[in-house]
């Protein structure tokens, strides 16, 4: 069966690691023959910040919106790579959630979502990220994922401890990256739901 | 105190007037920062986030400014729509570009980890409105209330005092239970001494 991606992605700076981490993503998702549609937020300059009336709920005048709505209606698979700052997706994709979340249509608009992914590199270790209370992955694996199809796979591929890692085990966990997500991708049998690494 | 909400007639602009006008008269100093009114756009830019790695991680004197406050604060006051479980994006934002290096936390130079820098915060205080309901918020795990009161709390003054104050479903309150929210705010703050 064919699917079809879409890769949410956000980091600033062109060239950082979570951007060779959304090289390896979309490579693997083109080597289990997944069509691919990457929404780079930084790129399209989405603007995160939620209005007042689609805050009170009442019809919206932003077709950038729409147009995200649609993209996420045509995808079967939602990956989000990006950076945790502060607990949290950063704040442009924090934005995107609470925009696009709001709407009437988004009660449907992930219905037939059946994979949803996180990978995310952390500067600090897991130990402090734990102590933080992990509120950005809550928001992906609980709030988001009961949007989604209701035997939806999901998975969270973390990197922990940035600030300090040495190369190679950046270097590693790009590997991993890529393993993973052609895993998950490619289909076969449902594994373990939150398989955290 | 940060004021996150885009429209100037809300509930959580009433509020924070409120707190703001109580804490003053107590013979407070207080600055409000309003968000939305000043502008402050959350996305951290490119040349910031290089920035964010050397020593002088602020570029943008509005951000400087900010910084300037939170470091010489004794207690800070969030007020905001939850909203997607957890902060708008506009005080998401203003966190990873205000609370960096130097401001909330310094790093140690020889391990290169997080050492807490905001020990001069010794009141956090949080007052949210939502339109989602209680349980709904505390089963998606209110994302907003795990950022303020522990990953700042890890950074501010060890018995540093919270304060949580919501009204959820907040949509569909009638009058008299969002005074009654309205009291519970008012009578919450003049414990602040």
């Amino acid at each position: 069966m064919s699917r079809h991606a879409l890769v949410v992605y956000a980091h600033p700076v062109p060239g950082s690691y979570t951007s060779a981490i959304r090289d390896r993503v979309c490579s693997a998702l083109g080597t289990s023959g997944c069509t691919l549609d990457l929404l780079d937020l930084y790129a399209e300059g989405f603007d995160p910040c939620i209005t007042a009336s689609e805050l009170a709920g009442e019809i919206r005048a932003d077709p950038a919106i729409d147009d995200q709505l649609r993209r996420i209606s045509a995808a079967d698979t939602l990956i989000f790579v990006h950076p945790t700052w502060w607990g949290g997706q950063p704040a442009i994709v924090k934005g995107w959630l609470d925009r696009v979340l709001c709407q009437p249509e988004a009660r449907t608009s992930f219905r037939h979502i059946r994979k949803l992914v996180v990978v995310s590199p952390h500067g600090s270790g897991k130990i402090r990220n734990a102590a933080q209370g992990v509120p950005g992955k809550r928001i992906t694996f609980r709030l988001l994922r009961l949007r989604c199809h209701p035997a939806a796979r999901s998975a969270f591929i973390g990197f922990y401890g940035n600030d300090t890692a040495a190369a190679s085990d950046r270097t590693e966990f790009l590997d991993r990256v890529e393993a993973k997500i052609g895993a998950i991708t490619s289909g076969g049998r449902r594994r373990r739901r939150h398989r955290t690494s | 105190m940060v004021l996150a909400h885009p429209d100037p007639t809300s509930l959580c602009a009433e509020l924070a007037e409120d707190v703001r006008s109580q804490l003053s008269r107590r013979g407070h100093t207080v600055h409000l920062i309003d968000l939305d009114r000043e502008g402050f756009d959350p996305v951290m830019t490119a040349d910031e986030r290089v920035a964010y790695e050397s020593e002088e991680p602020i570029l943008d004197p509005v951000v400087r400014r900010h910084a300037e406050l939170v470091k010489r604060t004794d207690a800070v006051v969030f007020v905001y729509p939850t909203v997607t479980g957890g902060l708008p994006a506009l005080l998401k934002g203003w966190f990873e570009r205000v609370m960096v290096t130097g401001v909330a936390f310094e790093l140690d130079a020889k391990t290169n980890k997080i050492k807490p820098a905001l020990r001069n915060i010794r009141r956090i205080g949080v007052i949210t409105t939502s339109h989602a309901g209680r349980m709904t918020t505390a089963v998606v795990n209110d994302a907003g209330r795990r950022t303020l009161h522990r990953t700042l709390r890890l950074i501010a003054h060890p018995l540093a005092k919270r304060t949580f104050l919501a009204l959820y479903r907040s949509d569909k309150r009638s009058e008299p239970e969002t005074n009654i929210f309205k009291d519970r705010v008012h009578r919450a703050m003049t414990g602040w001494t």
